[in-house]
């Protein structure tokens, strides 16, 4: 008797622990739909507010354009001056949002894959041309060294030029003097390309080499920082890499320059 | 413009848009860039227009009060009187290429510059008569 009274209150607290356990099931799954749907909102909100932004930026970046283009008459120094401030905190303006935008499309799962078959050495040719007027004024000796049996890639172009564009203007933005080389090769264990920026400019110590890739984070992201940018940059190309189910890998120490790798598969899938 | 006479040769465009100080601004250096300007507020008035003065080019900004640029577009170019002169979409968005809801001949991406703005209108007239 007494062990058929010991089961049945097994059975009964197995019971209240199964119905608790299916409780706090119900109430995680809702929380976890309810947490979807405020990510949503917020990304929709982002989406919704760039583009807001934008309208007026427009008129704001053709106006003083067009004072800078001496529509209405000739200026004087001093208010040259002053448009150009106008202007280019304005294209500064434009480059965050521009970025946020990105950063909440990849969020909301609404940046589409483009994927095209393409040759690495036309895109680095575009990269190049692309900065040319920074890589002239820069006075750094820039250059290219593509291997030759690099195969053809399946890929989203514009989004691997993307993130090339964004290195090889970061490594000439912290480098003062020496050089800054382009490599690509082909590694065919992998089915991977290996395409490095490496630089000879202020380097990232360890420790600051998780911050970087960030939102809004550079190594210095203090209010009196000596570098300018939005500090978006290498963590939208963090996130455009992984959708090419590619990535990008940092050798760097303060001081000894730095070499970003994009290493990206031959073929990206179609998820 | 007070030098446009009757049979001015400069080609009309049709410049759409809601927002004032854009519309305006794109008028402004269409004018200065030798251009004659007419405006639309809207998709309806575009279309209106279209017909009635057949512009050279137009450009369309895409999200309009009563009919936006889509449809305008669309139904631009299921008219016979309409379907040749060029639509430069204006868009805030980068369109990815599967935006196949209606036919179009170029679109630029706003922010756009004035004189980026003449350039395209300056290219796309020119592959429609190599004369200009």
């Amino acid at each position: 008797v007494r062990l058929e009274a010991a089961s049945s209150e097994l059975a009964a607290q197995v019971n209240a622990a199964t119905e608790e356990l299916a409780t706090q099931n119900e109430l995680l799954r809702r929380q976890a739909i309810q947490l979807e749907q405020a990510s949503a909102a917020k990304s929709q909100f982002l989406a919704n507010m760039s583009h807001e932004l934008r309208t007026p930026l427009n008129a704001i970046l053709g106006y003083t354009n067009m004072l800078l283009q001496g529509v209405n008459g000739e200026l004087a120094s001093l208010q040259r001056r002053s448009l150009s401030r106008i202007d280019s905190n304005g294209r500064h303006l434009l480059e965050i949002i521009n970025e946020i935008l990105d950063i909440t499309r990849i969020e909301a799962g609404r940046m589409p894959l483009h994927l095209s078959e393409f040759r690495l050495p036309e895109l680095v040719q575009e990269v190049m041309a692309e900065l040319d007027p920074i890589i002239t004024r820069s006075k750094l000796a820039v250059s290219t060294a593509l291997d030759v049996n690099l195969p053809p890639v399946t890929s989203d172009r514009q989004k691997v030029k993307q993130i090339l564009v964004n290195l090889l203007s970061n490594a000439l933005k912290f480098t003062h003097e020496g050089s800054v080389r382009v490599l690509a090769s082909y590694e065919v264990a992998a089915a991977t390309l290996n395409i490095s920026v490496t630089d000879t400019g202020i380097g990232i110590d360890p420790i600051h080499q998780e911050k970087i890739w960030e939102d809004f984070q550079q190594v210095d992201s203090s209010p009196t920082r000596a570098y300018g940018g939005t500090g978006l940059g290498l963590s939208i190309c963090r996130r455009l890499a992984a959708m090419l189910d590619g990535r990008i890998s940092l050798k760097s120490a303060s001081g000894q320059g730095s070499t970003f790798t994009l290493h990206l598969p031959r073929r990206t899938r179609r998820t | 413009m007070s030098h446009s006479s009757r049979n001015d040769s400069r080609p009309l465009v049709l410049i759409v848009d809601d927002y004032e100080d854009a519309r305006e601004m794109y008028a402004e250096y269409l004018e200065l860039s030798g251009f004659r300007v007419v405006e639309a507020r809207n998709g309806l008035e575009a279309v209106e227009k279209a017909l009635a003065l057949r512009p050279a080019v137009i450009l369309m900004d895409l999200s309009l009060p009563v009919m936006d640029g889509w449809e305008a577009t669309r139904r631009l170019k299921g008219d016979a009187r309409t379907r040749s002169i060029p639509v430069v979409l204006l868009t805030g968005h980068a369109l990815d290429g599967s935006s196949s809801e209606a036919q179009y001949d170029a679109y630029v991406t706003k922010p756009c510059l004035p004189d980026d703005l003449v350039r395209e209108v300056q290219r796309v007239l020119s592959t429609v008569s190599p004369a200009a």
